[in-house]
């Protein structure tokens, strides 16, 4: 059929113009914005990589040319905010990161409300998306973005030696986490029990899931900052202890990439992380533990289990853009029904609910990780940051306590610490009201 | 003869001294190159294993997929094109301002061109982008080129403008007599004589351009993207294709040693020259 398309175009374009239209008419695709060019800037992934090879597919059956560019993530923000801040004109679509962007580009203008273009369109279908995702992409009932990439805090686990220290399942609960870390933990071996980010500002998002746990939280619904509750100072300790006693020496330094490293070598029994990187665990030529992969649910603290389940990326259409219409044509493909199932397939953790119930769903993801994601779902908290404009900064800040808790300084101390911390939150937080 | 033995204990402890600090340093310098090349010969399991540090298969994938699935030529040529376009307009715009400034003391004025180089680029990145996009010229290699001459130009003025100085007034002179117009002598003598330092202020300003990201990651668009941004294809948001990335990193850095290597003479004798009589 496509092929046919490619024929016919470029041999006749009066001819193209009624038989592309049958092809492209099946995803809702429109040839109105022929000839137009629009920018897309995205983040690197395996959902943007699927995008990337099947542009030519949607420059067909529309006729927009595409000037694609994916790049790291904080580049993105970076172009996205000095093009924005120039006006936006250059700029059509973008990815962004909902949790640590969404309040500001909104509050500065700089994204596209996005309501008229998808009401009533059925074969989009809004309303399939995750209801978290799309109350973290939506303002006072403005949706500005369409979510693509969502993650849930998870545990992973090396079956090999979970087995060899005669356990079974996933710890339950942080008591037994206590338990399996005291089992799996052989320092002598150069084994680790657990490999946990610690280097303070990326720690800030697994730390969330312990947090909740015990019950606190960054700040509360009436923007009180609250990091220096009792509950906030025992998950400290805890997630501090965790990171001191179980985890490989150098812990300080780890981010995501290093503590998947020490997974893939087998040289860490559970790593606590988000469920997106699984692909990474299972590939034989990055991990050597590739066929001893378990995950479990991520364990229940005594307020309950709080794993995080974000939108970590969503796509959006800058508001000074001069081609909205057919930048509307690329989101509606990019993540549209078909599209987001070939995302899934090659590994990206999707915000559709249909995608995650298709048969493709079934095959492509291990089922015991499917499992553990439809567990979390329901659970899980929508936020793993400080929800607010200046959130990096505050993240910056519960770095720093998370980085003194790991040190192990006392509770006094830590205390002290945490009372200074909390000031500073909050005097972000009020600067915002 | 007394003497003599005296002194040949404390000259071979000196010569060993000096080869530990030669050996110290190589290490330093040479151990993260040796180690990317040898990551790039190997799969990313293998990178991480510390068993893996010297007995491995080696494989070049990673270069077929810098070549294929990640499409480095373009980027290349894009960098040999901005880094080039940049070095030459500098030299061609840097040089005469070195001498106006070298000959007629125009002190004020290369302290103004040094402060653009003082100024973080960063700075002037949101108006470029301005001006740029005004023009309809973002993602051109002429936006890119011009962004880098900011840097460049400073570079050439400064590296050149001692070298100009430290040539006798005299050399200009026989030629004013024997006829020769101010721009055949700056042509003719100048140039020629200076020409170790203005090799070293090009390989300098080629490098920083070759190297430059910040300009590239505003300024470029898909089509004019340049090598130092094309690297970070290989870091996606849950994985990282080390292998990969030490081979981009390998193909990166391999034209920019080699022609340090080649012009080596010229920059060392250059930078001591500048350094000495500037």
């Amino acid at each position: 059929m496509k092929k046919r398309n490619v024929a016919l175009l470029t041999g006749a374009m009066m001819a193209t113009a009624l038989s592309v239209g049958a092809g492209a008419e099946d995803a809702g695709l429109s040839q109105d914005y022929a000839g137009q060019t629009i920018s897309v800037v995205v983040c690197n992934s395996s959902f943007m990589e699927e995008i990337q090879k099947d542009i030519g597919e949607f420059e067909e059956a529309t006729g927009i040319n595409v000037e694609f560019e994916s790049l790291q993530d904080a580049q993105v923000s970076n172009k996205v905010a000095v093009a924005s801040a120039a006006g936006g004109k250059d700029l059509d679509v973008f990815g962004y990161r909902p949790l640590q962007e969404s309040l500001l580009y909104i509050k500065n203008g700089w994204l596209e409300p996005l309501n008229t273009y998808f009401e009533g369109d059925t074969a989009f279908d809004y309303e399939d998306f995750f209801e978290s995702a799309r109350e973290i992409t939506s303002q006072d009932g403005t949706a500005y973005g369409i979510p693509y990439l969502t993650e849930r805090e998870i545990l992973y686990l090396n079956t090999e030696l979970v087995e060899k220290a005669g356990l079974e399942g996933s710890p339950k609960t942080y008591d037994e986490l206590l338990e399996w870390c005291d089992k799996l933990n052989d320092p002598d071996n150069g084994v680790y029990a657990l490999a946990l980010r610690g280097e303070g500002n990326a720690a800030v998002t697994q730390f969330s899931g312990f947090l909740r746990g015990f019950g606190g939280d960054f700040f509360d619904e009436d923007r009180n900052a609250t990091m220096n509750t009792p509950e906030a100072i025992e998950a400290l300790q805890f997630y501090g202890k965790l990171c001191r006693e179980y985890c490989a020496p150098g812990v300080l330094n780890m981010n995501w990439t290093e503590t998947m490293n020490l997974f893939t070598q087998g040289l860490a029994a559970m790593r606590i992380d988000c469920d997106s990187q699984y692909a990474f665990a299972t590939d034989p030529e990055a991990s050597l533990v590739a066929d001893k992969v378990g995950y479990g649910v991520f364990p229940e603290g005594p307020a309950g289990t709080t794993p995080f389940n974000v939108t970590a990326w969503a796509l959006g259409i800058g508001s000074g853009s001069e081609h909205k219409e057919a930048s509307w044509e690329f989101v509606k493909w990019a993540v549209g029904k078909d599209q987001d199932i070939k995302g899934l397939v090659a590994g990206n953790s999707s915000a559709r609910t249909s995608t995650w119930e298709s048969e493709e769903a079934k095959t492509a993801y291990p089922e015991q990780l499917a499992e553990v994601i439809n567990e979390s779902n329901p659970v899980g908290v929508a936020t793993d940051r400080p929800y607010m404009v200046d959130g990096g900064e505050a993240r910056t800040i519960i770095g720093e306590l998370i980085t003194a808790a790991i040190e192990g300084i006392s509770d006094e101390d830590l205390q002290a610490k945490a009372d200074g911390a909390n000031a500073r939150i909050q005097a972000l937080l009020d600067a915002e009201k | 003869m007394k003497n003599k033995r005296r002194i040949k204990p404390k000259k071979i402890c000196m010569k060993t001294i000096f080869w530990i600090v030669v050996v110290c340093i190589m290490f330093v310098n040479l151990v993260p190159l040796l180690w990317m090349l040898s990551a790039s010969f190997k799969t990313i399991v293998d990178i991480m294993n510390p068993k893996k540090m010297f007995v491995f298969t080696p494989t070049i994938k990673n270069y077929i997929e810098v070549f294929t699935k990640y499409s480095f030529l373009k980027p290349i040529i894009n960098s040999l094109i901005v880094s080039t376009g940049a070095t030459v307009l500098a030299c061609l715009f840097g040089l005469p301002a070195a001498y106006a400034i070298a000959r007629y003391k125009q002190n004020k004025l290369s302290l103004i061109i040094l402060a653009v180089r003082i100024i973080p680029a960063i700075t002037f990145l949101v108006p470029w982008y301005i001006i740029f996009s005004k023009l309809k010229m973002t993602g051109t290699y002429t936006s890119l080129i011009m962004a880098n001459l900011l840097v460049s130009l400073p570079l050439i003025v400064w590296i050149v403008t001692p070298y100009f100085g430290s040539i006798p007034k005299e050399l200009e002179e026989a030629a004013f007599i024997d006829g020769s117009s101010v721009f055949n002598s700056f042509i003719r003598i100048m140039i020629p004589l200076s020409a170790p330092g203005i090799f070293t202020a090009a390989i300098l300003s080629f490098i920083y351009a070759w190297n430059n990201f910040l300009f590239a990651l505003i300024l470029s668009s898909s089509s004019t993207k340049t090598l130092p941004m094309a690297v970070f294809n290989f870091i996606s948001y849950t994985s990282v294709n080390w292998g990969g990335l030490m081979a981009a990193a390998v193909v990166i850095t391999g034209p920019v040693i080699i022609v340090s290597i080649a012009l080596q003479k010229y920059v060392v004798s250059g930078l001591t020259a500048g350094a000495v009589k500037g």
